[in-house]
């Protein structure tokens, strides 16, 4: 993907390297409707403020191609760099920035990238070996793991670490009523629940929903603080800091709207504009890449629709009504976030911006909560997986395309004979890597081996 | 099932239906003997397929009545009724003009109240009766086999509803499509049974004479359900059983041949726009391809004349359970039966490109639409359920779901055409509707929840 093409990834990258730089927060810049209100001024190298220049040329123009400018190919800039993402948490940007070591470079975005997208891959291997040792099928992770997911996991985003972290820690967390758990199973509660509460400001607040619901689904409120009580005594931690940071360094803009006292729509119909959200977060969170002016192909959309109801289905196959009840307490959950969040983007900008990443954590529960009995070592397991390989193939093919040659009408196959942009490796040795990586995945995740219990 | 038809249909404002202007025309005419009428020469405007039909030029009035709120969804619909509509055009013509008789036969029964609002109510009506006649048959079919209705509910798509409550041929043919695909596979899989050979006959009959290409789609269906059943040898081995049946279905391929090609491609023969530049093959090829996930948009629930989409939360859900249903099914199929859902899944893709090729050759434009493809579609979860095993939970989940679908795409329509579709205006339509149906909104609500629950209570009862 061509650099910078992810949602607020310039200013994910100058948070980085200020943060590893030890500017946590920088300096505050007056909040206006233009900057909104979290952006804060870096005391870093100028030239990183370059960052945001880059993706001008194809941001939110879907058929417009990618261009290559280089991040050091821009002269020298005067003021310190912003980022609106200033108050944000530091997680992220402090594992994302150890790539920065570059310097102001491609390779520092590259660098930083590849960090992030490492630890979300342990963190969703972390689930799948957490499911496996439980007995159920890896598949059951692979439905839940959207190319929604898998792009911002790889494009310096915090919401991919949120929604990794959230699938680590739904594997830990269900079946608890099994009564006893591995390494894996540990480490994926611990390290999955401090990403979810670290990476994004609600963090606290979307660890308490994953818990409260997981807790609806197995009931065993005892089992869960026996079984991970250090893990919870350390979230505790993590989730007073988090509220703290909250309080004192997101919402110190925030607090009052900027809009305060002005004409607003009626409460009802933001309500009603809140639900009719509802089913873009399914396209957003599944896969609207970019600055989400790249959305999946429509067929593949449903395609994957339909892989995770059968996923679904099978996995909800004899299944207890304590598990539709937390399906339903995670739907209700779901559509009640979509509408306080975009009731709260109006009362701050009078825009609505609910987004599918803002709920996809909880989504991804939804399905491990349905698929979380899964069998393995099934051919039922291994064609839902094969099916998730191809279609998060088809996908990045889909993206490519965007980013190779615009999306335009009838131009689909235009990549291969005429495309006006190439990703650094080369369009033909990444298509193959795009195709070929999901099956692997597929094949290693649904094999036999690995220790069931 | 005719409850929920007859509520889409009084719900829903006159002519809203995809050509039902001409439709309602075509059938006025074809009771009153005029079958084809007159040549109307072909233009791009009128298409290749109108004619003038010589009866009281009050019934071309229809055609000047959608125009109002079609094809505008911000626009909310308006009653001008029939009687009260300027006459338009005498004689009056018909784009459907070229089209086969049979499902305008049964709809123009209803004309009989001559011009009027009430004709085109009644035309509705007759027909709407005739396709949950078809449809009920499918259902006592999949009853007496014992095995899970969530199936059949699955191909019962909001829009296969909707057209067959507006006057449509493609709800006719959508909905024989149903019972040709249910009754093939019970008459292959059980010979003997009198009742699955009848509707075999008559869906079959239904299949190939609603729309031009209905051969076609009676072949793909037979041919693919022949493979489902995996009985191809025995067929032969009881050919005579199904001798009278195939008889029939030969003669009614060979007069729709004969209608095919005498009176529907007597102009279409030779293209208005021969002359035109086209884009080259390989991009009319990946337009047909990327044009696929809208016949799933279309052929569950875009309403009107494409103007009214189902909203977006029904058609995930309705679509989420199509795919689990069918691998539910699939779960428990014979490799024959996969093979046959991949060759339906291979039909609809070849005939999204065709028919687009197709269209593009006649008019320089894209044409295909949802219903065209929906015969073949419906077939996809049947054949994928066929030995779908009966199971309490899982039916009563697919059953409500399907309810909580067909009210939630019925409010969608109803709130697109009582205030329009704006944005955030979702519930204007219970507190202030710039346009109400006949039966009013409350009613129509509270009549597709008791219709469409009544259904699925049916539908799963032993």
């Amino acid at each position: 993907m061509p650099l910078f093409s992810s949602p607020d990834e310039p200013a994910n990258f100058i948070k980085s390297a200020a943060v590893v730089r030890g500017e946590w927060i920088g300096e505050n810049y007056p909040a206006n409707l233009q900057v909104s209100y979290w952006m804060t001024v870096v005391d870093i190298d100028p030239r990183f403020a370059n960052a945001h220049s880059v993706p001008t040329c194809f941001a939110f123009k879907s058929d417009q191609p990618a261009c290559d400018i280089p991040l050091q190919g821009f002269g020298p800039a005067e003021k310190s760099p912003a980022t609106n993402v200033g108050r944000y948490p530091p997680l992220a940007p402090m594992i994302a920035g150890l790539g920065t070591v570059f310097g102001v470079d491609d390779r520092s975005v590259f660098a930083a990238r590849i960090v992030l997208a490492a630890v979300c891959s342990c963190l969703i291997a972390l689930g799948v070996t957490a499911i496996r040792r439980r007995g159920s099928s890896g598949a059951a992770v692979l439905l839940a793991l959207f190319p929604g997911s898998i792009f911002f996991a790889s494009t310096m985003s915090p919401s991919g670490l949120e929604i990794a972290g959230a699938i680590a820690l739904w594997c830990g967390l269900l079946r608890l009523d099994d009564g006893e758990v591995s390494h894996s199973i540990s480490w994926a509660v611990l390290i999955g629940g401090i990403a979810v509460i670290g990476a994004r400001p609600v963090g606290f607040f979307v660890y308490f929903l994953i818990l409260g619901i997981a807790l609806i689904h197995d009931k065993q409120p005892i089992a869960l603080v026996r079984l991970h009580s250090n893990s919870l005594i350390l979230h505790g931690l993590a989730n007073l800091g988090m509220i703290g940071w909250y309080f004192v360094v997101y919402d110190a803009q925030s607090s009052r709207s900027l809009l305060e006292g002005e004409a607003a729509m009626a409460f009802t119909r933001q309500i009603t504009h809140g639900l009719e959200s509802v089913p873009r977060m399914i396209d957003e969170s599944f896969g609207n890449f970019g600055w989400l002016d790249t959305p999946m192909p429509r067929l593949i959309l449903y395609l994957l629709v339909g892989l995770i109801a059968a996923g679904m289905s099978f996995g909800l196959h004899g299944a207890r009504w304590r598990t539709f009840t937390a399906i339903g307490a995670g739907l209700a959950a779901i559509v009640t976030m979509v509408v306080v969040i975009d009731v709260n983007y109006y009362s701050l900008f009078r825009l609505f911006g609910v987004q599918g990443r803002h709920v996809a954590p909880i989504m991804v529960g939804v399905i491990l909560i349905a698929t979380s009995r899964l069998d393995r070592n099934t051919a039922r397991d291994r064609a839902l997986a094969l099916g998730w390989a191809a279609l998060v193939g088809w996908s990045a093919w889909g993206a490519l395309r965007r980013y190779s040659v615009g999306i335009r009408p009838d131009n689909a196959f235009e990549m291969f004979t005429n495309a006006q942009w190439s990703p650094i490796i080369g369009l033909w040795p990444a298509l193959a890597i795009l195709m070929v990586a999901p099956f692997l995945v597929a094949l290693v995740v649904t094999s036999e081996s690995g220790s069931h219990r | 099932m005719f409850l929920v038809m007859l509520t889409w249909s009084l719900a829903m404002p006159l002519f809203a239906g995809p050509d039902e202007p001409a439709n309602f025309v075509k059938s006025a005419a074809v009771v009153r003997g005029e079958w084809v009428g007159e040549n109307f020469p072909a233009t791009l405007q009128a298409s290749y397929w109108t004619t003038y039909v010589n009866i009281d030029p009050k019934f071309g009035s229809a055609n000047g009545i959608p125009w109002c709120f079609a094809p505008m969804r911000e626009k909310s619909a308006c009653n001008l009724a029939v009687e009260d509509a300027p006459v338009v055009d005498v004689p009056p013509f018909t784009n459907m003009g070229r089209y086969p008789p049979l499902s305008f036969l049964i709809s123009g029964v209803g004309t009989v109240f001559g011009p009027t609002d009430l004709s085109v109510r009644a035309s509705r009506a007759i027909l709407a009766g005739f396709c949950a006649c078809l449809v009920t048959m499918a259902v006592a079919l999949i009853r007496r086999r014992g095995v899970s209705m969530a199936p059949l509910m699955m191909a019962l798509a909001p829009a296969t509803v909707f057209l067959s409550s507006t006057m449509s041929p493609s709800g006719l043919e959508a909905a024989a499509a149903l019972l040709l695909w249910t009754s093939s596979l019970a008459a292959f899989e059980e010979s003997g049974d009198r009742f699955a050979r009848w509707s075999m006959a008559l869906s079959g009959l239904a299949v190939i004479g609603a729309r031009p290409i209905g051969a076609a789609m009676y072949a793909v269906i037979v041919m693919l359900t022949l493979v489902a059943s995996g009985a191809t040898s025995s067929l032969v081995k009881q050919l005579r059983t199904f001798l009278p049946m195939f008889g029939v279905h030969l003669l009614g391929i060979v007069a729709m041949g004969f209608w095919y090609v005498v009176v529907y491609d007597a102009q279409s023969s030779i293209s208005l726009v021969a002359d035109q530049p086209r884009a080259n093959l390989l991009d009319r090829v990946a337009h047909g391809l990327a044009s696929i996930p809208r016949m799933f948009d279309e052929g569950f629930g875009d309403f009107g004349w494409l103007d009214t989409p189902m909203p977006r939360m029904p058609f995930y859900l309705l679509l989420a359970f199509f795919f689990a249903v069918v691998a539910q099914g699939l779960a428990s199929s014979h490799k024959r039966a996969v093979g046959a859902v991949v060759g339906i899944a291979g039909v609809v893709a070849v005939m999204v490109v065709v028919i687009d090729l197709n269209y593009y050759e006649l008019f320089r434009l894209y044409g295909v639409q949802g219903r065209h493809v929906m015969p073949v579609l419906v077939g996809l979860p049947i054949v994928a359920g066929w030995n779908l095993a009966r199971s309490r939970r899982r039916d009563l989940v697919v059953a409500a779901g399907w309810a909580v679908v067909m009210v939630w795409a019925f409010s969608g329509a109803l709130r697109r055409y009582a205030v329009g579709i704006e944005p955030d205006n979702a519930f204007d339509v219970l507190f202030s509707p710039e346009w109400t149906p006949i039966i009013g909104v409350m009613p129509s609500l509270a009549s597709i929840v008791v219709a469409s629950s009544a259904f699925a209570y049916f539908a799963l009862r032993d």
